[in-house]
């Protein structure tokens, strides 16, 4: 039975322009990268890091061609001079500063370097050195503290052979001076000597004309923005320059991975069966290794360098990404775009390149950017140990490594490479972090 | 159970002659001889040298040599030493590796079993937050930074230990603490999130809905299952602790196994660097192969495939 159609008279009013476009889908499509690369900007912490890096690389790139120095211009008169300095102030425009070798270097008292004043004559029986500055006589007398370091270590005999920790005031002259207000103080403890000796003792005393000089003021090294290395070497641009090599080295031998890793990876799981096999005990085998160890051995071999630590890293570090490539081909290769590409007759390589690729840079992208740290982890390492760059070239490690004979004298040349580096790998972690969260399909939520 | 062991330890084996074998050729693929320098110029001494060493002989009959001393093991003279055998060198710098190395690995274990714990109880939480920023920055700072910034820390201002050294107990605390680092803020990641799987069990649930007291149910059904991914990971970590860091003991000046190993890299000291790798190698594949077997009988849901 027809029922009977009624269609009032509103059904037939036409609609609104708007809602003929309900149903579109208005946003554009967004690829597989354009979606993660809005996960990443979204990451906080990631973009920071990038950059954070970005500038690094930029800074290294730029900084090089108009610094004033080069990495390996030495300049031994301005050897190990910090940062910052306590001088002493001359006259209004010339400031001294006393090295603790009891040289003296002249400054202008913005802060720049003149020269390193050279002594008219050296007393070493009476530990003073005599010089003549704008034409004035100054005397550098080091004789209180070297007095005091004799007595202090007589002190710290004399403690070990009665066994006490408290020493007596009387036999040491520096400590009698040091206490002349307390006159009813007798012992003190080895401790707050040792305390007194090298914190709060003056190591020097400096006179012009026989008048002391007492006015200190600290200085911002403006010759050398982070100061100077044992050879007079311009530790700002050594450290610019280091980070060129440390991230190159990071860069160049990520992408050997890379390749290599594919490359094994990409024909263990494609071919499968008993070459699979065979191959990935292969890499079993190779992982089983400490890899630290065999990277010193190719670079033992290969000698030292750039290039040879490149390979080095290159040549051990690839397993992983072997790994995770053969996992991917796996995966990939049973699905229907590849079979179709078979069926059409396309070669093994023509797979390879087109279809499995770049099905899985994903993964791959991730893994190089981890693999970026380690590799700048491990240059730093060897080249810390003494394997890796050498000499006159700068690698983070190595100016770590040159610092570490002077670090309780000179620490800053420590600090600065060891915060560059910490810092680098630091963000570098926390930027693969985020390309993982962002473009790894695995771990998404 | 029986025919596992027996592969795992074909496996073994077979990895440490192939490290053997890789090491040796490795070594004779370097270019010159250990002997060429300056001071020896007269050919006949230097065949005379050869021939004490074996190195007239060709490379195929001089491994064959050299695998089977090792089989005895006679890890052959150091170049750079004379008079010493590998042997001995070995001997004398390994035990203040082993000590820092297994104070190390029973600070990890202790340490991090401990805090990874505590971070996956507090998830989320300020205390959780705290443990995981150390954690990263424990996994990113090389050692080196560590090293000497303890250095600077401890022995120069406040001059609690020695600069230089293990003359006493004291000059332990800082290649321990430092060579510990980087495992402990792994091993604090690893506890963490394998216990927060577990507490999401529904037989921790179980145990709590049936009234178990909470030290009972973390100790006994939580911890149990929980500390299985950290056990894998104490074979490779053990191993690579008691081998010693180079770095550790180059700045904290300890005569260990990895000040001597790069020593004689630079003393380009050839059957010294042959012996300690192949030692190092030993060590690492039987700390991992007794790892694996724990590792079965601890867990009886892994089958001995």
């Amino acid at each position: 039975m027809a029922k009977e159609a009624k269609i009032t008279e509103v059904l037939w009013e036409p609609l609104d322009v708007e809602e003929k476009d309900a149903e579109r889908i208005d946003r554009p499509s967004l690829t597989f990268w354009q979606d993660g690369w809005m996960r990443l900007c979204r990451n906080k912490v990631a973009m920071v890091s990038m950059f954070y890096i970005i500038f690094i690389a930029l800074g290294s790139i730029l900084i090089p061609f108009f610094w004033k120095y080069s990495y390996e211009e030495q300049d031994l008169a301005m050897a190990n001079l910090p940062p910052f300095m306590t001088t002493y102030v001359l006259d209004e425009d010339t400031n001294l500063y006393v090295t603790p070798q009891y040289s003296l270097v002249e400054l202008s008292s913005g802060g720049e370097l003149r020269r390193l004043v050279s002594p008219v004559r050296r007393d070493m029986v009476q530990k003073k050195n005599y010089y003549t500055v704008n034409d004035k006589k100054v005397v550098l007398d080091y004789s209180h503290y070297s007095k005091a370091v004799l007595e202090f270590r007589r002190l710290e005999k004399a403690a070990e052979r009665s066994g006490k920790e408290e020493v007596d005031i009387k036999s040491a002259a520096f400590l009698r001076d040091w206490f002349s207000n307390q006159p009813s103080r007798t012992t003190i403890s080895l401790e707050e000597a040792r305390q007194i000796l090298e914190k709060r003792l003056e190591r020097v005393s400096l006179s012009v004309e026989g008048v002391p000089l007492t006015q200190h003021e600290r200085l911002r090294n403006r010759s050398y923005l982070l100061g100077t290395d044992s050879l007079g070497r311009d530790l700002f641009i050594r450290i610019v320059y280091g980070a060129r090599i440390s991230l190159t080295v990071g860069v160049v031998a990520a992408l050997i991975n890379f390749m290599v890793g594919v490359f094994y990876g990409g024909i263990a799981g494609y071919l499968g069966g008993r070459i699979d096999n065979v191959m990935m005990r292969i890499v079993d085998i190779i992982s089983s290794i400490p890899m630290a160890l065999y990277v010193i051995l190719i670079m033992v071999v290969i000698g030292p360098g750039l290039v040879s630590i490149i390979l080095a890293l290159g040549l051990t570090f690839w397993v992983k990404m072997a790994r995770i490539v053969r996992g991917q081909v796996l995966t990939l290769k049973q699905q229907e775009f590849v079979k179709a590409a078979i069926v059409v007759g396309a070669d093994t390589k023509r797979i390879m390149n087109k279809h499995l690729i770049p099905n899985m840079m994903g993964p791959i992208m991730v893994n190089i950017a981890m693999q970026i740290p380690s590799a700048i982890f491990n240059e730093a390492f060897l080249s810390f140990v003494g394997l890796g760059i050498s000499a006159p070239m700068a690698s983070w490690g190595t100016l770590c490594n040159d610092a570490l004979a002077g670090i309780y004298v000179y620490p800053y040349q420590m600090v600065f490479p060891a915060i560059a580096i910490s810092t680098t790998i630091f963000t570098f972690n926390m930027f693969s972090d985020g390309l993982r969260d962002a473009f790894d399909p695995r771990l998404r939520k | 159970m029986l025919t596992y062991i027996v592969k795992r330890v074909c496996a073994a084996l077979m990895t440490i002659w192939f490290i053997m074998t890789l090491t040796f050729f490795l070594m004779n693929a370097i270019p010159g001889d250990p002997f060429a320098s300056e001071k020896m110029s007269d050919p006949v001494i230097i065949q005379a040298i050869k021939e004490k060493y074996g190195l007239d002989k060709p490379l195929i009959s001089r491994y064959f040599k050299y695998v089977g001393e090792y089989l005895h093991g006679d890890f052959g003279v150091s170049f750079a030493k004379v008079g010493l055998s590998t042997n001995d060198i070995i001997a004398a710098g390994f035990p203040y590796s082993l000590r820092i190395g297994l104070y190390a690995s029973a600070m990890v274990l202790v340490l991090g079993v401990f805090f990874g714990i505590l971070a996956a109880l507090r998830q989320n939480k300020f205390v959780d937050r705290l443990l995981m920023i150390f954690s990263t920055l424990g996994a990113t700072i090389p050692s080196f930074v560590f090293a000497t910034g303890f250095l600077l820390l401890f022995s120069k201002m406040l001059g609690w230990v020695p600069a230089y050294g293990v003359g006493n107990w004291r000059g332990y605390i800082g290649p321990i603490v430092v060579s510990a680092l980087f495992s402990l803020s792994f091993v604090v990641r690893l506890m963490r999130s394998s216990m927060l799987d577990v507490l999401n069990q529904d037989y921790i649930r179980t145990a709590r809905a049936k009234g178990l007291p909470e030290f009972k149910v973390l100790g006994k059904h939580a911890l149990r299952n929980a500390i299985l991914p950290v056990v894998t990971y104490i074979g490779p970590m053990f191993a690579a602790l008691i081998t010693g860091s180079f770095v550790v003991e180059k700045v904290f000046g300890i005569p260990g196994i990895g000040n001597l190993f790069t020593g004689s890299i630079l003393n380009r000291d050839y059957t010294m660097i042959m012996g300690i790798t192949v030692f190092f190698a030993i060590l690492l594949v039987f700390c991992v192969l007794v790892v694996d077997i724990l590792y079965v009988l601890i867990d009886p849901r892994i089958k001995y495939e």
